[in-house]
């Protein structure tokens, strides 16, 4: 009953079986911080009802600047409770199959999920992520902000090595910049129009190609080649 | 560097955690008193207490984390050593 009141708005656009499609999918984010946690407020307003979500962190000061979740309330934190707690008070019925901190142990997680939103923010663990996701053959949404720029883009069989040209052993784990919250925001609610677009089988920007942008570019948006 | 904690990168640049070994949490009140010697306290909440000094800036969270920022690594392991020795003496664990 809730349900229809609250997100009818989506239905008008998407038709009720794109809502019902969207409500019963199982979208994984991993990392809720600025791009992670825009991504899951996006899906769960476009009425999606299952998550399995990811994050080892708690909110601290330095994430204000551009994590929808941090705020005087949440500071300190498990980003993983705040998360879920900000999902349900949108719609109660979320439902959560597994939360906490992810490791690479976890890809029969993940494959209980029909697609991936990788919000975390170095290379090293990206590139985990996605080789897991390949293995178990569920669709990889890479997205990346830092400063002013950011890049989207679903992997569902090209290699993630291929698309950056990296050879793991030099990635490193530490990401060297920060994001402006339009950034994170836009990354974040791009990652979850192309989860919807590949639940509805719609179109997506898909690897090598990827969506890139500049909030200080005038061309704002462009599709370009990764690698 | 004394022996109940390591200290981590964290991924921002220019910043270290302390990771206290055993699972800590801090009494910030007794944190605020051992740490004025080291630093201002700018701002101080039931969660978290910011302290800056000439040199570095420090975020101790209730949880028991402890952030350290602007620091590169050869400062970051004498600093989190005055910071931990601090909060040790003033009673600030539990």
């Amino acid at each position: 009953m809730f349900f229809e009141n609250k997100f009818s708005g989506n239905s008008r656009v998407l038709g009720n079986f794109g809502q019902e499609k969207i409500r019963h999918s199982t979208f994984c984010i991993i990392g809720l911080g600025g791009t992670g946690g825009f991504a899951l407020e996006s899906l769960v307003r476009m009425g999606a009802e299952r998550f399995i979500l990811f994050d080892h962190d708690r909110f601290e000061l330095g994430n204000f600047n551009r994590q929808l979740l941090a705020t005087d309330a949440t500071l300190d934190k498990k980003k993983t409770n705040v998360a879920i707690a900000r999902a349900r008070s949108i719609n109660e019925k979320i439902k959560i199959k597994k939360s906490g901190k992810f490791d690479s142990m976890k890809a029969n997680v993940i494959a209980d999920a029909d697609i991936v939103i990788d919000a975390t923010d170095n290379l090293a663990t990206k590139f985990e992520i996605a080789n897991l996701c390949r293995k178990v053959n569920v669709p990889y949404i890479f997205c990346s902000a830092q400063g002013s720029r950011g890049i989207v883009s679903v992997f569902s069989n090209y290699s993630f090595e291929k698309a950056f040209q990296v050879d793991k052993w030099k990635l490193s784990s530490k990401s060297c910049s920060s994001v402006l919250c339009p950034v994170a925001s836009l990354a974040g609610s791009l990652a979850a129009a192309e989860a919807v677009n590949i639940i509805l089988k719609k179109p997506v920007v898909r690897a090598p190609e990827a969506l890139f942008f500049d909030i200080f570019d005038r061309r704002l948006f462009w599709k370009g080649r990764l690698g | 560097m004394r022996d109940f904690y390591t200290i981590e990168p964290c991924a921002t640049s220019n910043a270290f955690e302390i990771k206290f070994k055993k699972e800590t949490k801090i009494n910030l009140e007794r944190a605020a008193g051992a740490l004025k010697a080291l630093g201002e306290i700018l701002g101080q909440t039931t969660v978290v207490i910011f302290l800056k000094s000439d040199n570095f800036s420090v975020s101790i969270y209730a949880s028991g984390r402890v952030v350290m920022k602007n620091i590169d690594r050869e400062d970051a392991s004498r600093i989190a050593n005055l910071i931990a020795d601090a909060l040790e003496k003033g009673g600030a664990f539990f």
